[in-house]
């Protein structure tokens, strides 16, 4: 019960850092080695913001969301910036470009909040486990798990409903068409990219009580995050989900189970999902052959 | 309301390969122009140069008063400009509905967006495939869509390449007949590129003739009907 309960929470996580980042690929065709430290930005913003204190649940929801909004308004400075002029250059100086802004976020907070740990407090109702099946999970755990699978409803209800949905799949597609057709490219860009980096940020901000914070946890699920886009498929937040919850879950096992295994669950899901899908669980075959 | 399109000394380049060189075309508002060409003549090349989408371009291109090489593609599509591509280029993840009701961005207020009905009205097939995607339509069903989804944004002009192409004879006529209802329920401003000379030429009152990036032939679709020249030695008769 416990395996399963941390898998879960693990794989809600990967999947909002995954997301975001699914999302910005899809769309603008962009590999952005720069979310890790969007996710770590997130995650020191909620800290200033609670200033490390327990807070009561309502409040520490409140300000996690407002931390992922201001962490969406870095990125939307950095697209303005950077990310704009990065879409018409080809991938590997457009990888550096990201690269580069990942070190400077990174340099950034190690100016700001400096080499040694600091540590979040969970929400004050939240910080005692409780009992299912004799097994103690914690509570935070639940709020994690909550807010992945409300992003997870979200993001759906945004994509298959609503006229933005309909001009990020449109632009993912074919952006040459949906500019001839009035859409403005360059909008749907921006707003995609916020979107994308709120997910980074709430991410982080939700990670917060659960890691000892410094500027490295850029890094912490970026790696797992990218393998779960290439085992989701490029573009699908859908296969995000089912391979961030696999990657969890199967972590977790392993963990309890084969521990010599378990730094390899990655690769062992990246291995046996590519085998038999080349294009990932959801993704379609098209995107992958196309130029990205 | 509605104004000639007017291109003057049009040169394009894809990176350092020069396509077009000094093209010159009128087109009244309101008349339709075929644009015809052998493969590879620059027929594509000169549509999406007047839309100024995806290829270099120098020379000028003006609307009316507009200046389309100044703009960029979603302003192109406000001022009243629709290319429809020759690959038809439908989303295939998004229903026929979405496909349309995208197309909404490219009407202003002054040229308010057709309806999914009106569209349905004047295309009638698309009425029974609403719902379905992209991906699941036939050649000729893109095509018409294609068509139809150009005509949401209540466009002035419609640039129309080679919409014959690849298209069963009686799907062929079925698109002749859409063009013909579309030219005399709106005013549109016309351009037409096509191969199938005798489809386009039926179509249009002016003919421009293409040949490696330079205009052979403009005159009336009468002055070609009496130009055997022309049409032996610049297209496949
Ligand atoms: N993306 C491109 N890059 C380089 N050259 C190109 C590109 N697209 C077209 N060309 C070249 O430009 C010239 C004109 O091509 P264009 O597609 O405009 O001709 P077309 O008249 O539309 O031909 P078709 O009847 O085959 O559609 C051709 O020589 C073609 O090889
Ligand atoms: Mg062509």
């Amino acid at each position: 019960m416990i395996i399963l309960a941390t898998g879960l929470t693990d794989g809600m996580l990967i999947f909002l850092v995954a997301s975001g980042l699914t999302l910005v690929l899809g769309v603008m065709r962009v590999v952005n080695f720069s979310h890790g430290g969007f996710f770590m930005i997130g995650a020191y913003l909620a800290y200033e913001l609670l200033r490390g204190h327990a807070q009561p649940i309502w409040v520490f929801v409140l300000l996690v969301i407002v931390a992922s909004a201001a962490t969406a308004v870095v990125g939307l400075v950095s697209e303005r910036v950077l990310f704009r002029r990065l879409y018409k250059l080809p991938e590997v100086t457009s990888l550096l470009g990201t690269y580069a802004l990942l070190l400077i976020l990174e340099g950034g907070a190690q100016l700001i909040w400096g080499q040694n740990p600091v540590t979040q407090a969970e929400p004050s109702s939240l910080v005692h486990a409780f009992t299912v099946a004799g097994a103690q999970v914690p509570r935070y755990d639940i709020l994690i798990v909550a807010a992945g699978v409300l992003t997870a409803a979200g993001l759906q209800v945004l994509i298959k409903r609503t006229e933005f949905g309909r001009q990020l799949t449109a632009v993912a597609e074919d952006r040459f068409m949906a500019g001839l057709l009035g859409v403005n490219v360059n909008r749907v860009f921006a707003a995609t990219f916020a979107l994308g980096i709120f997910l980074a940020g709430l991410g982080g901000a939700l990670a917060g009580p659960t890691l000892s914070m410094v500027p490295d946890i850029a890094v912490t699920f970026i790696l797992q995050a990218f393998a779960v886009v290439i085992i989701g498929g490029f573009g699908s937040i859908g296969g995000s989900l089912i391979a961030a919850l696999a990657l969890g879950l199967l972590n977790s096992f392993l963990a309890s189970d084969a521990p010599s295994l378990a730094d390899f669950s990655l690769y062992i899901l990246m291995a046996a999902v590519l085998i038999v899908r080349p294009q990932g669980l959801l993704g379609s075959r098209q995107l992958v052959g196309e130029d990205l | 309301m509605s104004d000639d399109l007017e291109v003057r000394d049009l040169h394009a380049f894809y990176g350092t390969a020069h396509v077009l060189f000094g093209v010159d075309l009128t087109v009244p508002a309101g008349t339709t122009t075929a644009l015809l060409g052998r493969n590879g003549a620059g027929k594509t090349t000169l549509l999406r140069s007047i839309a100024n989408a995806e290829v270099k371009t120098s020379g000028s291109v003006r609307y009316g008063p507009t200046d389309l090489r100044a703009l960029a593609p979603h302003r192109v599509a406000r001022a009243g400009v629709q290319l429809v591509p020759e690959d038809r280029r439908i989303f295939t993840r998004l229903t026929v509905r979405e496909n349309l009701r995208l197309a909404t961005k490219a009407a202003t207020p002054d040229r308010p967006a057709l309806s999914v009905d009106r569209i349905v009205d004047l295309f009638p097939l698309l009425g029974d495939l609403i719902g379905r995607a992209g991906y699941a339509l036939s050649g000729g069903e893109q095509q018409l869509l294609a068509i139809a989804r150009a005509m949401v944004g209540n466009p002035s002009l419609l640039l129309l390449d080679e919409p014959s192409e690849g298209l069963a004879p009686r799907i062929v006529e079925q698109v002749g007949e859409v063009i013909r209802r579309l030219q005399s329920e709106f005013t549109l401003t016309v351009v037409l590129a096509e191969q199938n000379s005798h489809f386009a030429v039926g179509l249009a009152d002016a003919v421009c003739v293409i040949d490696d990036g330079r205009v052979v032939f403009d005159g009336s679709a009468e002055a070609f009907a009496a130009q055997d020249a022309v049409r032996e030695r610049y297209l496949q008769v």
